[in-house]
């Protein structure tokens, strides 16, 4: 695969990974950018990728947390700008970072690559390095913990896709 | 709880800014080191005019502040040496510190990558008739060029002003950005007469420029950018000074081999090379006084190069 059929194919699976999990968009606009930079580089280098959607997200989360324990050395506080703040959805959208930001980052990273990319169990244990045992059961604690620091905020009743 | 996530307002698409920029990318070719294999003496030139415009770029002020414009550009004019030193920060990591240098024919520019990503260390140094070349790597080249590049500060700076200036890139570049400017009186700070300039940008918070002029001089002193994001970026500034002449000699880590080269023993790119430099040297030797080129004279310069070597 080449670097170009490459973002053509992932780039929207990279975004929406990274977006979800840093709050300003433009650190997830240069995280994204850092991330499919580092993939061409590797591709260039003639590394054979058999699943290039997993190793992308992989990249990514390893970037994400780079960007994120910058952020913490810096003792930075992500603000909303006015105009975030005025609509509902980002009300929520920024009720759901807060409480993503509270977990530990394994769940954080768990639910995001479940809920917003959309993987399976299997697939979110091979991007976090776990087995699908493991993952399965850290989905769990991520959801649990996830449903009791949101309780009174959102309606967390429903539980079907708890156990795919 | 998938509910809840399906309702959150990510975008499914990246934005058409962001995917843009890694198209492009995506279509790039490997990146080589910057000289290596071929010479590209022109990126020495580039580093001091990028650098230096850099610095002057954030002089310059709106169009309602053109006097001032014109007190830098007279300032530029007079200058005779130059040490400008330079350091920023990014958020994502990548920070670093650059020096330009530059007295008589005697110039250098040195870059050191302090951060986690970003370009390579870098230190192109030039005295009369030899360039050192080093890009981070396990050797240096130092280049006998048989010949001298009349390199001057301020037929760079002046170059500089008047280029700027002529093609009023920057004033529309204020105008654009919708860039602010605020000129305070001046004030004596440690013996020195200094004002205080401030660029702001109105339509992003937090973006800032400071810059400490010398009243009597109107040569920048010192400035600080700090950028919406976090990045940061501090120059200071000595013009005509008697800055340390070491400053001037390339350093580079113990273990950097010095690999010597005659122009004229180098084959086809040392032949492309002789000429770009020949070239250069005209254009800053056949300049008049009023910032004019004289009447082009680069064969004969070339024949007399020749006959030299």
């Amino acid at each position: 695969m080449n670097p170009t059929e490459l973002q053509r194919l992932y780039l929207d699976d990279v975004w929406r990974y990274v977006s979800s999990r840093l709050d300003r968009p433009e650190d997830a606009e240069d995280v994204t950018m850092e991330v499919m930079a580092a993939a061409f580089t590797r591709l260039r280098d003639d590394t054979v990728v058999a699943e290039p959607r997993l190793w992308l997200l992989t990249i990514a989360k390893n970037k994400v947390a780079d960007a994120l324990r910058r952020r913490y050395r810096r003792r930075e506080t992500p603000l909303m700008d006015s105009e975030q703040a005025r609509g509902t959805d980002h009300l929520r959208r920024f009720a759901v970072n807060s409480i993503l930001d509270k977990l530990p980052d394994d769940q954080s990273q768990a639910l995001v690559l479940k809920y917003v990319n959309g993987l399976s169990t299997d697939e979110v244990g091979s991007v976090l390095k776990r087995s699908p045992e493991a993952a399965n059961s850290l989905l769990q604690r991520a959801r649990q913990s996830f449903r009791e620091l949101g309780a009174g905020t959102f309606d967390l009743t429903d539980r079907e896709d708890e156990d795919q | 709880m998938k509910n809840l996530f399906d309702k959150q307002p990510i975008s499914d698409e990246a934005p058409r800014g962001l995917r843009n920029k890694v198209e492009y990318a995506s279509r790039q070719q490997p990146r080589r080191a910057w000289f290596a294999p071929r010479y590209r003496w022109a990126a020495a030139g580039t580093a001091v005019a990028a650098a230096a415009v850099a610095g002057v770029m954030f002089l310059v002020p709106s169009s309602a502040e053109a006097k001032t414009w014109d007190m830098v550009q007279d300032a530029y004019g007079k200058v005779r040496g130059m040490l400008i030193q330079m350091r920023f920060d990014d958020p994502n990591g990548a920070s670093g510190e650059m020096l330009i240098a530059g007295k008589g024919n005697d110039w250098r520019v040195s870059f050191k990558n302090t951060g986690d990503h970003g370009p390579d260390n870098m230190d192109i140094s030039y005295s009369p008739g030899e360039l050192t070349l080093w890009d981070g790597g396990d050797t240096a080249q130092v280049i006998s060029l048989g010949m001298n590049i009349p390199f001057q500060p301020e037929q760079v700076m002046q170059g500089m002003a008047e280029q700027l200036t002529a093609s009023k890139i920057f004033e529309q570049h204020a105008d654009e950005m919708g860039q602010r400017v605020r000129v305070e009186q001046p004030v004596v700070v440690d013996g020195r007469r200094v004002y205080n300039v401030y660029i702001t940008d109105p339509n992003k918070a937090g973006n800032q420029v400071h810059v400490v002029v010398d009243a009597e001089t109107d040569l920048p002193i010192s400035m600080k950018m700090q950028g919406e994001r976090g990045e940061s970026m501090h120059m200071s500034f000595e013009f005509n000074g008697e800055f340390d002449r070491s400053l001037l000699q390339p350093v580079l880590p113990s273990g950097v081999k010095f690999k010597h080269t005659d122009i004229k023993s180098m084959g086809g790119e040392g032949k492309d090379m002789f000429r770009g430099l020949e070239e250069f040297g005209n254009a800053m030797e056949h300049t008049h006084d009023d910032g004019k080129p004289q009447e082009d004279k680069s064969e004969v310069r070339i024949e007399r190069a020749v006959k030299l070597g």
